[in-house]
Order: C-alpha cells, then sequence, then structure tokens
C-alpha cells in the first residue's frame, strides 16, 4: 500500500492510497520535474503530447463525472485526456476491465486520463476473460487513487469550479507546509484547460485515413468522420449505419476529405477547448455550405466556432450519465450521456442556426441545426457508452438531415451497431 | 402544461391492513400522492379501512371513507363523494384489483368516473401472463420459457428441451399446492403426475427454472409526453427463486457492465411504452444470467410498489408524488425536484453511496425453514454508506433481529455452516460470513484448509492471479500461502495476512467460487464476505493493553508537549515498534468502522471496554461525517436533503439550531423496521408529532431506519437522519447537533485531547422517546445514562412503569388492584408459585417483546410442557406468573396527561376475554358496557397512575374488569398502537396533546379538555367516538405462514388491523370483520366446535341466535350431542368435514379451543388451519361470535353503506 495525497490548485488536499505500485512521484520528485518546468502551455511539446514529465508527473484539470456506471468506458474516453477525473459513485472495478469496452481508438495502450480517484476500489476475483482493474492499471501505468471522501472532493470542485491537482505519494508525515506550498504555487501557474490545445497532445496513431465498409448498412452513404479524439463507439454505431465510414486524422487537409467526396462530414468529439484549435475551426469554415457538417461534443463545438458563435469555459462542465435535454423541436425530453468541460455561449449562434436541444438543469445549448449551412450538430454523446442510449435515434437523424437515402433491402439494423464488422 | 382542469376530484383507494407482503409502503406512497394531489388543487378522497395510517388522518385529505375495500362499499363511497377520477396507482395490488372490479362493474361508468394512474387494459395487460409474454416477445423481449401440458409424457418431451431443472405448477391449486421443482426425468414423472392429479382441470405449467439467475429491478417514471426515466436500479443480492421482499438488495445496481445495465436499461423503458402506461411510476424486474448473459423479462407492476418506497428513500426521488403529478397530467420537467430546489424531476438520481435493504423475519413467531417465492418477512430496513459492506452492516444493526451487525452465527460446524448455506436460510448472509470466519480461523491455527479445486467443475473465477501478482512486490507477505501444510509462523500473523496487497490468501478463492456456485449470489457480493470475515479476524487480534497504551500516549505527548526524546537507541527501537502498532491498529479500527462495524460489536469481537475503543478512535481522529442524499451526486446544492453517516465522508450541513431563536430541535427517536407487534401505528404518531410540533414553529429531528414509512420521507421533518436507532449512532447524531462535536474535521491527525474519557452529553437538546414504541424508549434507557434529557415522561417514571416492583408498590399504595402475581426465580419455582395462586395462570419470561412465549397454563403437567417447549429462550432471568383472569373483560385506555390534568382519549373494550394479546383482540370503541361508576373509577384510577408516576405525554393503561373490580394490568409510558385510531375517530389529536405538554402547555388550557371535561372531576376529560360505533379488529398473515394456529393468544401475531364503522354494533362489526378480509356470510351451514369449559348458556344462546338467522350447522359428535341437547338442530359430522371444507361446503367455522397450546396434530388446530387456507371465515373466542351473530344479523337487513368522514366539518376545527 502506498500513501498518496492529492493537492489542488487552492490547497486542498485529502490523503488517500493506492494499493499496487502506482507511477506516482515523490514529492521531490514531482518538484524537480514540474517545478523546475514553465507553465505547460507555454513550454514546447512535441508531436505526440506526450512528454515524460506529463508521463510521471500525474498532474492534471481535476473533473468529477456523476456516472455510475461505465468506469472503464470513462477511462478510456479520450475526452477526458490528460484531466484527472474523480469518480463520485465509491464503489469501482465491481465487476472487472474488459477489451471489448475500451473507448480509445488512438493508441490502443495510452489510457488518454491522467489519473482517477475513487473512493473504493474492488479488489475481489473477476469472471473468466476479464482482468481485474488493479491489474489493468498496473499494465497500463495509470495512477487510481483510492480512499478519498470523492464526495469532499466533488462539493470543493462545484464551489471553487475546475482547478488543477496532482497526486503524489507521500504520506502525511511527509507533507510539510512548505511543500505543500511550492506544490500548490507550481499547480497554480499551469492555468487552466481555456486556451490550451488538448488536441495536440492527443497521441495520434490513426494513419491520415482508413475506410471502414458495410454493405448492410441502413444508409447508402460516404461518411467522413473528422477523429479529434474519437469514441469507439461513435466510429461502431456509424459503421452499422452507413455503407462507407472514411475516418481522417486530426491533421487531414481539406483537398484529402474533398477527394473523399463525401455525402456528408461528422465531426468527433475530443479533448478540451475547442478556442485554440484555429486550423480545425480554418478547415470547417472552409467545408462549411459546401457538404453537410455533423457533430457532436468538440465537434459541435467546433461548427458553432465556423459559424462565429463563441464558447466559454464552465465552472465545473458536464459529466456524467444523467444530464436532461429537451428536444426543442417537439418538447421531448431524453437523458443523455455528457463529457464536456466547455460550451457555446446561446446568444451568440448566428442567425442561421436555431438552437436544437438545450439542457433542462441549465439552459445550456445541446445541440443547433442550420439548415441554411446544412450543419446539425449535438453536445451529449448520443453514442452513449457509458451512459443511457435513448438518444441514439440522433445518428439516424444526422443521416436524414443531411439527405442520405436510405437502403432499401435493410430493416432496421442500428440496435445491432456494435455488432457491424469492422474492416 | 399545467394539471388537468377537467377533473376536480379524485379517489385515492389504499391497500387496506398491513399483511406480509403488503405494508406501509402504501401509505407513504398514498399520503405523498394526496399531499401531491392537494397542492394541484384537487379535492381528495381517501378510502382505506387501516385506521392506523397517515393518509386518513384529520387534515391529509379532505374526505375519508374507514369502510371494507369491496366493490359494494366502494360504489357507496364514490356514489356519496361523487369524484371525477379513481387514481389507481397508490394502493398496491389490492387497490387495483377493486379499481378493475369496479371498472368491469359497471360503477365507473355509472358514476362517470376515470380510472388514472393505470388504466384498466394497462393493468391486465401487465397481469395477465399470457398478455405480457406475447407483448414481449413483439417487442423483441425474452421471457421465461413455459407451457401448458396435459399428460405426463408432454412434460416431459418440453423438459428435455428446455433443460432441467424445470418447476411444475399444477393449474387451478390454492397456494401453488401440488408444484415444485424438478431436477431430473425421474423426479419430473412423480411431480407431474400428482401435479395433474391435484389439479382440478388435470393441467400443470411446466416452466423453466431461474436458478442461478440473478434478479435485478427497475423503478420506471413515465409522463404522458413519453418522457421516461429510470428512478433507481436494485440488485437482489439473493438470487432468482426469492422473493424480492426476502432478498437484501442494494441500489444502485452493483455488478453489470454499463453495457449489460444499458440494456437492461433500454429495455425496461421499452416494457413500460409497450403496456403504455404514460402517467405514472412502474417497477420492471429482469433475471439474468451472468454466464450466459441471457436477459429474461420477469414482471412489470404498473402502480407504486415496496420497491419504489425503497427506491424513493434510496435515491430521493419521490416516486409517488411525482406518480400523481403525472396521472393528472404534469410532465416530468415541469415538477420540481424539490431536494435540489433548483432542479426538475426530469433527471436521473445519480447516487454517491450505496443503499442497502435488509428484510427482518419473526423467526420466533412465525419459524421459517427456507425462503422462497412466497414472501415472509415482516419489515425491512435500509442503511446507507460509502461502501455496501458499510451499508449491510448498519442494515443488521438496524433490523434489531437481535445481532448488534454483521455477526457470525455462533456456535455451528462448518458442516453446518454449509448446509445453511446451501438452503434458501433466512440467516445465510450470516452463515457465509461465519464459514469464511471458521476458515481463517483454521488458516491461522495452521491447519490445513482444503482448496476446493476439485469440487464440480472448473472454478469460473479468473484465479491466474492478476489478483495476486502482487505478491512479489510485497514483503510483508509470505509466499507460500497455497501450500496448506505450514505452520502458523509460516504463514504470518493475521495482521500480516490482513495488510497484504492481496485481499486474503489465495487458497480462499477456490471457496469463494464454491460458495457463489452454491448460492448463485454474485463473486462481487462474497468476495466482500470473505472479505469482512478476515476482517473480524483482525478485530478479535487487538489488544486492550495497546490500545490503552495508544490512549495513554496521546496523554503523554499531550503533558510533554514538543520535548525531544532522549536519544536511546533503545528508546528508538522501541518508539519505533510502538508506532508500527500504533499504524496497525489505527488501520484495523479505521476498516473496521468503515465496514460499518458499531462501537459494541468491535468490543464484542475483541474483548476490549466500548469506551476504550471510542477513546482510541478519537485519538486516531475515526470519526464519522454526516453526509446527505441529495439526488444528483453533489453535482448541484441541496436544499431539503436528508443525511446518513458515514466513515469516509465529511460533514456538510451545519446544525439545525437556528441561531436567532436559540433553540435546538426537537430529536424524534422513530420505531424501526416494522415487525409483529411494532408497526405502522409508532410511525404514523411519529409523523403526528412532527405535524404537532411543526404548528407550534418547532424544528424537529426524525430518526429512523425503515423505508416503507412516512416518517422517512424527506419533507415530512426539518431534517431526517436515514441511520440505526443504537446508541452509538444517535448519539453521534445529537452530539453533533447541539455542537458538541468532539470530531468535525476527521482528517488523519493526533487529537490529543480526545484521549480524555468521554464526558456525557451536554443537556440542552432533547428527544422524545415516546412514539417509537419499544425500540425508542430502550434506546432512551441507554442514551440517558450518557447524559441526554427526555422530553416529557422522565426515565425514572418509565422506569416505575416498566419495573414490576415498582409498579406492584405504586398500584398498591394508590389503593388500586392488580392480577395476584408472583416471580419465579427458577424454573423449579414456577410450579410452586402457579400452585399458590391456583390455575390458571399466565405465564410470561421477563425481557420478550409483543407477548413471545406468553402462555396460559391450566395445570403443573403443562407447565412442564411449556419448560420443555422454550427452554432456548428461557435463561436466568425470572419468570413471572400472574393469576389468569378467565372470562374477564379487558380495556385499553388512551389518554395524555401532564403534572395536573389527565386527558383520556378513549377506553377501548376488547372483544376478546382476557387471555388474547392487546394486539390481537378486536376491540370496540366507546364500550357501553359499564356502569357508571364503574366508569367513574376507572377514570379516577387511570388518573391516580397518571399522578403517581408522573406522567408527561402520552400513556397506555391495560386493565381488565371481572366482577366490578378493577385489575391494572399494564401502564406503558409511550404512546400506543391504539393512538392513531382514538385521534381519528374521537376527533381529538392526542398526539398533538401530547406534543403541547412535552413543549409546556397546560391540558386543562385545551379547547378539547373543557369540551370533554368530567361533571365531578376538574382534572379528568374523556373523549368519546364521535362517529359512532367504531370495531377495531385485527388482521393477521396466517395464510403466508404454512403450518400455524390461527388462534388468539397471549403472544401477538397479527400484522395489522382495521376498523369499521357503523351507527349499530352489528354494522361496525360486519364491516371490521369484511375489511379484516373475513366475509361474513349471510346464509348456509357452519361447523361448530367450542371447547367444554366454554360450552354455557351463552354460548348456547348465541347459536341458538345464529340459528334462528338461518343457519345450519354440523359438528363432531361431542358437540353434536350438546347441540342437541339445547334443542338445535346438528348434523354430525367426522373425517369428512375435511373434504366439505375443501369441497366449500361450510359457511363459517366456529372453533372455541382452550387458551393453552396444542400440538400441530391436534385435530381442532388442523380445522383452524384449514379454514386459513379455505378462506373460510372462522370465529375462534365466544364474544367474537356474538359480534358476528349482530354483524350477521345486520348484513341480513342492510345494504352496504358507507361512513364517510368530512375533515372539514367543526369538530375538527375545532380541536386544534
Amino acid at each position: 500500500m502506498h500513501s498518496l495525497v492529492l493537492i489542488c490548485a487552492d490547497g486542498w488536499h485529502s490523503f488517500g492510497f493506492s494499493s499496487f505500485s502506482t507511477v506516482a512521484p515523490t514529492i521531490d520528485n514531482w518538484l524537480s520535474h514540474i517545478g523546475s518546468a514553465q507553465s505547460v502551455s507555454s513550454r514546447g511539446l512535441d508531436q505526440s503530447g506526450h512528454s515524460d514529465i506529463d508521463a510521471l508527473s500525474n498532474w492534471g484539470e481535476l473533473i468529477f463525472t456523476t456516472s455510475m456506471s461505465g468506469y472503464q468506458e470513462t477511462f478510456t474516453d479520450p475526452s477526458y485526456l490528460g484531466q484527472i477525473v474523480c469518480m463520485t459513485y465509491p464503489l469501482i472495478g465491481n465487476y472487472g476491465i474488459s477489451a471489448r469496452w475500451d473507448q480509445t481508438t488512438v493508441a490502443r495502450h495510452s489510457i488518454p486520463i491522467r489519473a482517477a480517484v475513487v473512493s473504493s476500489l474492488y479488489h475481489g476475483p473477476v469472471e473468466k476473460g476479464m482482468i481485474s482493474i488493479s491489474e489493468w492499471a498496473k499494465r497500463r501505468n495509470i495512477t487510481i487513487m483510492e480512499g478519498i471522501d470523492t464526495r469532499s472532493l466533488t462539493r470543493h470542485i462545484r464551489d471553487k469550479g475546475l482547478q488543477h491537482a496532482a497526486i503524489i505519494r507521500c504520506t502525511p508525515e511527509e507533507l510539510d507546509t512548505h511543500s505543500l506550498r511550492t506544490i500548490t504555487a507550481t499547480l497554480q501557474k499551469q492555468g487552466s484547460m481555456l486556451g490550451t490545445n488538448m488536441l495536440s497532445r492527443l497521441p495520434s496513431t490513426v494513419k491520415t485515413s482508413r475506410c471502414i465498409k458495410n454493405q448492410e448498412a441502413l444508409y447508402d452513404a460516404r461518411l467522413v468522420l473528422l477523429e479529434y479524439g474519437c469514441k469507439r463507439s461513435i466510429i461502431e454505431q456509424l459503421s452499422a449505419l452507413v455503407s462507407e465510414l472514411w475516418i481522417f486524422s486530426s491533421s487531414a487537409s481539406i483537398k484529402q476529405i474533398e477527394a473523399c467526396n463525401p455525402h456528408f462530414v461528422l465531426v468527433s468529439n475530443g479533448p478540451g477547448d475547442p478556442q485554440p484549435l484555429t486550423p480545425q475551426v480554418e478547415l470547417l469554415s472552409m467545408l462549411k455550405g459546401t457538404i453537410p457538417l455533423c457533430g457532436i461534443c468538440l465537434g459541435h463545438q467546433l461548427l458553432a466556432l465556423s459559424l462565429g458563435a463563441r464558447t466559454y469555459q464552465m465552472k465545473f462542465g458536464h459529466h456524467g450519465s444523467n444530464h436532461p435535454v429537451k428536444d426543442l423541436n417537439d418538447n421531448k425530453l431524453y437523458i443523455t450521456s455528457q463529457n464536456h468541460g466547455f460550451a457555446i455561449e446561446y446568444e451568440s449562434l448566428p442567425k442561421s442556426a436555431t438552437p436544437w436541444f438545450v439542457n433542462t438543469n441549465d439552459g445550456s445549448l445541446e445541440g443547433f441545426l442550420d439548415y441554411e449551412n446544412r450543419i446539425f450538430s449535438v453536445q451529449f454523446h448520443p453514442e452513449a457508452h457509458p451512459g443511457p442510449r435513448d438518444t441514439s435515434w440522433i445518428f439516424e437523424r444526422f443521416c436524414e438531415l443531411c439527405k442520405v437515402s436510405k437502403q432499401s433491402t435493410h430493416p432496421m439494423r442500428v440496435a445491432n451497431a456494435r455488432h457491424a464488422k469492422v474492416e | 402544461m399545467p394539471s388537468r382542469r377537467d377533473i376536480k376530484s379524485i379517489l385515492i383507494i389504499g391497500s387496506g391492513p398491513i399483511v406480509v407482503g403488503q405494508a406501509c409502503e402504501f401509505d407513504y406512497s398514498g399520503n405523498q400522492a394526496v399531499r401531491a394531489l392537494k397542492e394541484e388543487g384537487y379535492r381528495v378522497i381517501v378510502h382505506n379501512p387501516n385506521p392506523a395510517t397517515v393518509m386518513t388522518i384529520s387534515g391529509v385529505a379532505d374526505q375519508v371513507s374507514f369502510d371494507p375495500l369491496l366493490c359494494e362499499y366502494a360504489r357507496d363511497v364514490i356514489r356519496r363523494t361523487r369524484p371525477d377520477a379513481v387514481l389507481t396507482t397508490m394502493g398496491g395490488q389490492s387497490a387495483l384489483n377493486l379499481s378493475l372490479e369496479l371498472e368491469q362493474r359497471g360503477v365507473l361508468k355509472e358514476y362517470g368516473v376515470e380510472l388514472i394512474g393505470a388504466r384498466a387494459e394497462q393493468i391486465t395487460m401487465a397481469e395477465d401472463r399470457g398478455v405480457f409474454k406475447a407483448l414481449m416477445e413483439r417487442i423483441g423481449l425474452a421471457c421465461p420459457f413455459s407451457q401448458q401440458v396435459a399428460t405426463v409424457e408432454e412434460g416431459l418431451a418440453l423438459a428435455t428441451r428446455i433443460g432441467y431443472p424445470v418447476i411444475v405448477r399444477p393449474s387451478f391449486t390454492l397456494g401453488g399446492r401440488g408444484g415444485g421443482i424438478a431436477r431430473s426425468e425421474k423426479s419430473l414423472r412423480t411431480l407431474l403426475s400428482h401435479a395433474l392429479a391435484t389439479s382440478p382441470s388435470h393441467s400443470a405449467l411446466v416452466e423453466e427454472s431461474l436458478l442461478s439467475y440473478q434478479e435485478f429491478e427497475f423503478e420506471l417514471m413515465r409522463d404522458k409526453d413519453s418522457n421516461a426515466l429510470v428512478v433507481c436500479s436494485i440488485e437482489n443480492i439473493d438470487p432468482m427463486g426469492i422473493h424480492t421482499g426476502d432478498s437484501i438488495t442494494v441500489a444502485p445496481i452493483q455488478t453489470l457492465s454499463d453495457d449489460a445495465y444499458q440494456t437492461m436499461r433500454s429495455a425496461a423503458l421499452s416494457v413500460m411504452e409497450a403496456i403504455g402506461i404514460d402517467c405514472g411510476g412502474a417497477n420492471v424486474q429482469f433475471a439474468y444470467h451472468p454466464a450466459t448473459k441471457r436477459q429474461l423479462v420477469i414482471e412489470m407492476n404498473p402502480r407504486v410498489s415496496r420497491s419504489s418506497a425503497l427506491a424513493s428513500k434510496a435515491t430521493g426521488f419521490p416516486i409517488a408524488r411525482c406518480s400523481a403529478k403525472l396521472a393528472v397530467g404534469c410532465t416530468l420537467d415541469e415538477i420540481l425536484n424539490e431536494i435540489t430546489g433548483k432542479t426538475r424531476m426530469f433527471f436521473e438520481p445519480s447516487l454517491d453511496y450505496c443503499a442497502v435493504k435488509v428484510p427482518r423475519f419473526e423467526m420466533d413467531k412465525f419459524p421459517i425453514a427456507y425462503l422462497g417465492t412466497q414472501m415472509h418477512s415482516v419489515g425491512e430496513t435500509l442503511a446507507i454508506g460509502r461502501s455496501f459492506i458499510e451499508a449491510l452492516n448498519k442494515a443488521i444493526l438496524s433490523s434489531e433481529s437481535g445481532f448488534i451487525g454483521f455477526e457470525p452465527l455462533k456456535n455451528h460446524s462448518l458442516k453446518e455452516l454449509d448446509s445453511i448455506i446451501k438452503q434458501l436460510h433466512p440467516l445465510r448472509s450470516h452463515a457465509i460470513v461465519s464459514y469464511f470466519y471458521m476458515l481463517f480461523k483454521e488458516y491461522f491455527a495452521g491447519h490445513t484448509v482444503p482448496a476446493h479445486k476439485n469440487s464440480g467443475t472448473e472454478t469460473d473465477l479468473d484465479a491466474n492471479a492478476p489478483l495476486h501478482d502482487h505478491k512479489a512486490t510485497n514483503n510483508e507477505t509470505t509466499n507460500n500461502e497455497t501450500t496448506n501444510h505450514k505452520t502458523t509462523s509460516d504463514r504470518g500473523s493475521v495482521f500480516d495476512t490482513f495488510f497484504s496487497s492481496v485481499p486474503y490468501p489465495e487458497i480462499f478463492l477456490s471457496h469463494i467460487s464454491r460458495i457463489v456456485k452454491k448460492t448463485a449470489i454474485s463473486t462481487w457480493v462474497i468476495h466482500h464476505l470473505c472479505e469482512y470475515a478476515l476482517l473480524l479476524c483482525a478485530v478479535e487480534e487487538l489488544s486492550q493493553e495497546d490500545l490503552q497504551s495508544l490512549v495513554d500516549g496521546a496523554y503523554s505527548t499531550q503533558d510533554q508537549g514538543q520535548k525531544p526524546d532522549q536519544n536511546h537507541a533503545q528508546t528508538q527501537t522501541q518508539a519505533k515498534a510502538q508506532a508500527r502498532t500504533q499504524a496497525i491498529l489505527t488501520q484495523i479500527l479505521i476498516r473496521a468502522k468503515e465496514s460499518g462495524m458499531c462501537d459494541s460489536l468491535i468490543a464484542k469481537r475483541s474483548g476490549i471496554d466500548e469506551e476504550l475503543i471510542v477513546r482510541a478512535r478519537r485519538v486516531c481522529g475515526i470519526v464519522s461525517g454526516l453526509a446527505s442524499i441529495d439526488t444528483c451526486a453533489a453535482e448541484f446544492e441541496a436544499e431539503t436533503p436528508y443525511l446518513y453517516s458515514s466513515y469516509r465522508a465529511h460533514h456538510e450541513l451545519a446544525p439545525l439550531k437556528s441561531k436567532k431563536e436559540d433553540r435546538y430541535p426537537i430529536v424524534i427517536l422513530g420505531s424501526g423496521p416494522n415487525r409483529i407487534g411494532q408497526g405502522l401505528e409508532f410511525d404514523t404518531c411519529c409523523t403526528m408529532a412532527i405535524r404537532a410540533f411543526k404548528r407550534r414553529n418547532h424544528k424537529v429531528i426524525i430518526i429512523n431506519n425503515n423505508p416503507e414509512t412516512v416518517s422517512t420521507d424527506y419533507n415530512v421533518s426539518d431534517r431526517l437522519y436515514l441511520e440505526p436507532l443504537f446508541p452509538e449512532y444517535v448519539e453521534r447524531i445529537l452530539r453533533y447537533e447541539q455542537g458538541d462535536d468532539w470530531a468535525s474535521n476527521p482528517k488523519q491527525q493526533k487529537y490529543a485531547k480526545h484521549a480524555k474519557p468521554v464526558a456525557p452529553m451536554s443537556s440542552g437538546i432533547e428527544i422524545v422517546a415516546q412514539l417509537g414504541g419499544q425500540t425508542s424508549l430502550n434506546l432512551a434507557r441507554t442514551l440517558t445514562d450518557r447524559g441526554l434529557t427526555l422530553l416529557g415522561t422522565s426515565f425514572a417514571s418509565i422506569n416505575a412503569a416498566e419495573d414490576r416492583e415498582q409498579f406492584s408498590q405504586c398500584i398498591h399504595s394508590l389503593g388500586l388492584t392488580q392480577p395476584k402475581h408472583r416471580i419465579a426465580n427458577t424454573l423449579q419455582e414456577l410450579k410452586v408459585h402457579a400452585k399458590k395462586l391456583g390455575f390458571p395462570v399466565l405465564i410470561r419470561p421477563s425481557f420478550v417483546i409483543g407477548g413471545q412465549a406468553m402462555e396460559v397454563v391450566y395445570s403443573e403437567r403443562e407447565i412442564d410442557l411449556f419448560i420443555a417447549r422454550h427452554r432456548h429462550i428461557l435463561s436466568d432471568d425470572p419468570i413471572l406468573i400472574d393469576e389468569f383472569l378467565e372470562q374477564a373483560e379487558e380495556y385499553d385506555i388512551d389518554a395524555v396527561a401532564d403534572s395536573d390534568s389527565v386527558f383520556i382519549g378513549g377506553v377501548l373494550r376488547h372483544i376478546e376475554h382476557a387471555g388474547v394479546h392487546s394486539g390481537d383482540s378486536a376491540s370496540v370503541y366507546t364500550p357501553f358496557v359499564l356502569t357508571q361508576a364503574l366508569m367513574q373509577d376507572l377514570y379516577c384510577s387511570v388518573y391516580a397512575i397518571c399522578q403517581a408516576l408522573d406522567i408527561r405525554g402520552c400513556v397506555n393503561i391495560q386493565c381488565a374488569i371481572k366482577n366490578d373490580t378493577i385489575y391494572i394490568l399494564e401502564v406503558n409510558p409511550r404512546a400506543s398502537r391504539t393512538m392513531p385510531l382514538v385521534s381519528k375517530t374521537s376527533k381529538v389529536d392526542l398526539i398533538d396533546l401530547a406534543a403541547g405538554v412535552w413543549l409546556g402547555e397546560t391540558l386543562a388550557a385545551q379547547p378539547c379538555f373543557a369540551r370533554y371535561k368530567l361533571k365531578n372531576h376538574p382534572h379528568i376529560a374523556v373523549a368519546h367516538s364521535e362517529v359512532g360505533w367504531v370495531v377495531k379488529e385485527s388482521v393477521f398473515s396466517f395464510d403466508r405462514f404454512g403450518d400455524i394456529d390461527p388462534r388468539l393468544s397471549p403472544q401477538m401475531q397479527s400484522t395489522g388491523e382495521v376498523i369499521g364503522l357503523g351507527t349499530q354494533y352489528g354494522e361496525a362489526f360486519a364491516k371490521a370483520s369484511a375489511a379484516a378480509h373475513c366475509l361474513l356470510p349471510t346464509v348456509g351451514l357452519v361447523y361448530v366446535s367450542i371447547n367444554p369449559r366454554e360450552r354455557d348458556s351463552r354460548s348456547y344462546y348465541l347459536l341458538a341466535q345464529l340459528n334462528r338467522l338461518g343457519f345450519s350447522y354440523c359438528a363432531h359428535q361431542a358437540m353434536c350431542k350438546a347441540l342437541k341437547a339445547q334443542g338445535i338442530a346438528c348434523e354430525p359430522v367426522e373425517a369428512d368435514v375435511y373434504k366439505r371444507i375443501e369441497q366449500g361446503d361450510i359457511a363459517l367455522m366456529i372453533n372455541v379451543p382452550e387458551h393453552r397450546k396444542v400440538s400441530s396434530r391436534d385435530e381442532g388446530r388442523v380445522l383452524r388451519n384449514l379454514a386459513v387456507r379455505h378462506r373460510i371465515p372462522y370465529i375462534t373466542t365466544i364474544p367474537g361470535l356474538k359480534g358476528a351473530v349482530e354483524g350477521i344479523a345486520y348484513l341480513q337487513t342492510h345494504q352496504e353503506r358507507c361512513t364517510v368522514i368530512d375533515f372539514d366539518d367543526e369538530a375538527y376545527t375545532n380541536s386544534h
């Protein structure tokens, strides 16, 4: 057992432990790496975005998710890149880990989250074919801190807003006022996620493009998916839906996309602030009007930016599986899975766009329709995983909005999306 | 969109009396519904014969009818109150059935009433298994496979196709008689041929067995715009085959992956959509096979249920309230989430804790060998914690079932435990822990712990050691655990194992796997039980000396300040060793507390003084935090949260004390889980008191753990603690609420100042212990020892009433009479004393609740039998022997007293004579049979007793009258079972009066006191029934328990009660009987057998009267002869009586046994049992017969007519 401490930039800290060997550094270790470095956002990063310091130093933006199920889907969701995820549900790891549920599509063995904070981790035996979460964390080299009152932590984040935090290997005796102060000072210097280009840090393994074909798909369409940190379940849903799915990495050029001659383009989810992603916004601005565009989460925000809307950083974001949204077309309500720390300013939407979905808790914009520019997008995650599948129909709606023709011979197959053949 | 305006008034049908399987959760939901509908501006009428309910309290609904839940009466209620709609979903199955009947018999059409909530077609669709199954198949969901067969061969062919085991259910037999499980072709052949023979239609259902399937439940809501959501998901710890009411359950679902969970969730929503529930809640149950991932829909309830009450309490989502609002056309996004005060009800609660429900069984009264598909538990408790085991432990502690938390069973060998584990025994989870516990003991003693690798097939668990890989990195554990022949030293100590990086030695994996196989309980649960067993072992290793030095050490550091130690090498090593010991101690204490062990349990297991444990905990800073249930996992700030304690939580809310008023809130101790003798009535008293205090602008806190109750509703009190009613937990809350919180920020620092002995609680905060029945009184005893003050009657007075000797003295000094009594200190003394008193005598062991083992004996021989029967519970405690007042009239008096006056709310005369527990006897209010003088005597005695005992608040006095002498039997200085009933029918809220007394108001100054004041005694007021005759009838759940004698005895057995109101005694009696499911016949054959002692002129007179009303008799020879001698015609029957009962020839059974206990082979008992099973009305006492004769006479001459009470009439407004 190793004693760990979670330290927030504002000095709030709590002790916990990890019951397996962990990559968390000691105080000195941490200070020598991070303390000597400049603010990360100003520090040049290599193309892969993953420096040794990052891997070792266990710091990042601290967020909480209220989803009670799907810890593995959460930990592997690329949208959480570089974040320390606090699970509000206290019992994590109950049924183990299965390769089937991984959401990361990039770099199979790298875990997007920086670390996880849980109340208790299950260390018992798991069913055959699964591996225990501690074993998994060890293999993937990620820190899972246990033994924390995650509710207090959550309340702290809720009240004080998002901030950086670090997980360091140390006992209560070792943490003196001086080192605590030095650590918090260092964390404060890191600034926030706001303005940080997280996409550049995404370890990309997608070649420029790959293609999935499905003869039995519901729609006879060619779709380009712009992969900005896409969840695997989006690809699974789409590949069951359209006959030809082209996946392009974030560096794809407009030429490549146009060469593909797609019926429409879907911009995927992804990590962090959309604002600094200028090349991507520019790309979308150019595509706008020529090809129908759809978006999910980060994709939705990028599309809004390309229309001239503004985004803002939320106090602590929406992360969970129980977010209620209202479809403004028919006033129907849906429970959705969400994961975003940024949102679009409602008022900044251009005239051509009309709000589609709105969050009934805080009134924030959850989707818009722009028939003029043929842009349709949602902020939440219709692909679920984790979370409810109540809005999985959105994918079909995208196809319909983009006026893609249905394959007449085949009945509904969306329900079996996950079993679709992936080339 | 606002609620519907085309309807103005709504009738809510309640669920009637409390029986096993239909308890007070429906009062909770009904009450929420009434309030929700009143908020929307509707006139609300409640129809429920259960007098103990909150939904029938004055001021809740506009009008109430206490009439039986029968179509005829309901029709009259509708005729009189003219509702526009009937809300069907609030009263359980009873209400659904009645609603359907009203629809089918055209009553609704006749009066232009519509069903809301669930409509007739939806009810039938969900209830009709065939229709339901077809519907499920249409939407692509699977149901368990089953098929009707008419021949054995057909059945065998079917079984080969679906695989063994199969379940056989003969068609149209009572209570599933003749059915069973067949595991092989051979057993199926026998079973099926028997079943086909038993079935009147010669057919049987062959169904696939779902053994080893897990059971999951979803609580859903859906509104008229088809917005649907899942409120709560529940996982049953026990697999399919055990009724969910008898299962330990946990919310939310723990062992399903997101993938499996979401598949099930979507399925649940589509079931609801298919049935067409579009304005309310429902519950869908699934069976799931963890290995094959097969998912089956089991059933769907289109109404609120026990599970929905549980789900509401576990999540903070008021399902009944929302259902009611949806039923009148609101949508989910229009209803405010009152818990957060910000968000709307369209959201799925996110839990950041784990809620565990534990059923409570009455093993002593209704012995249960094993559990099955029929529910047996009488109550339940809910506990919340940050881990499963913490919540489970708290729930077991709350259930007051004789365990102080999750303890291993005493004195069982591994083999015996194994056989308990195999059966579906109620104590199975305890047995599993005991099994592992003993295994660990053997392991640490160096004995061989057999691996179970070769038992059965290969293990399903992944033992190829991701779990055990860390061993290499850990130098604390030895690597030889897998070999079995090592000595203790090789295996290391308990601590070594406990602190190793693996949860337990690998050898235990095979045992876990084996138990998982045997019980079909999930690996996840069994793992926790195994881990807990190891923790128990570690706790037992704690030593008094080490803890003492830990506490002393904290003292000395405090004394010496920061003075540096002298650098002796020896002291250094010593200090190191000490530090290590302390670290171990601290860790074990933390783990024990985080696993929900209470200090008493730690003390019991380790043999250390409890106080030392408390001090050590404080030194280490191990204290619980009080966290809130806020529906949103802290994502939003909550406004009306309720709280639970956990050792991995921090305080969130300030104490409730408002600074301005500078007054502490009043704390009410609830009554805990329902049980025989302590049920809904006490919770209703608590709720009434909360109302009364709120009316006086006092803040109220309630502590309770029964998820079925109104008092645990989030907005009834100012603050709710969902906690065990156990001294440690209650003290924690009280200390916190009065700001005397010795460790409000449990950071892991040393709290030297806390090493001091625990200071008594400063007085200030006051608790009410009179309302929660015996639970709260017992709790008060411990709490007053720790410095707490009781509101009202002092503890000394309570003691004086409860202590037999003091009580006798008091009665004697007042010149009152008591039955002669003696105390036997040994079993031998029993006979001596009994002889001196003269037979028959009433024997009752002390320290038992609800009259357990209380019996009337008529001879010395019977005393021997008594001893033999109860040897297991008779300990060294003295046994009380009372003169038994045969054929005496018994009375129950409910009163409120202050220092100078007494307000007698009511005198209830028991219909049965002495010898029947007051909770079981029927009674009548107001009794007009006493002479004026005797009445006066009675009132004055009550006054004298209250004054002598210095009663402040509620009191219940029981007395018997024989030959014009008043015998005082018992004084209970607390609210009684009948107080809600008396309050409702006298229209004087007794609890409100009591609350006034507690806050220092004078009784004599109350308006109602002046109204009812006696002319010749200025300090006594006596109220009476304002609604005519009131008959209270007890309701039993005998049909749930196979072999039970349904006669009345000194031992309480009833689960609920009903009342009947009428202008005549006969009317009230007939209604009460009907409401208690004993429909008096108006014509037919009566089987009669009366014990020789009671074959007197009185009984013959009654039998003759019944004869004149047109009934004919049949009886056994002796009785027959006796009747003929009285000139009453009677047909002799012998053994053929059984057949005639089964054929339904007998309309009424009069079977009056003696008070003595009889063996299960006794013929009278067999007959009574048969009557229960065939639902034949039966009478077991002569006074009961008298009532029945009057009731029958009334029924023969009158139409069913309802009595409706209007709550806006003057009497009510005056009394407040």
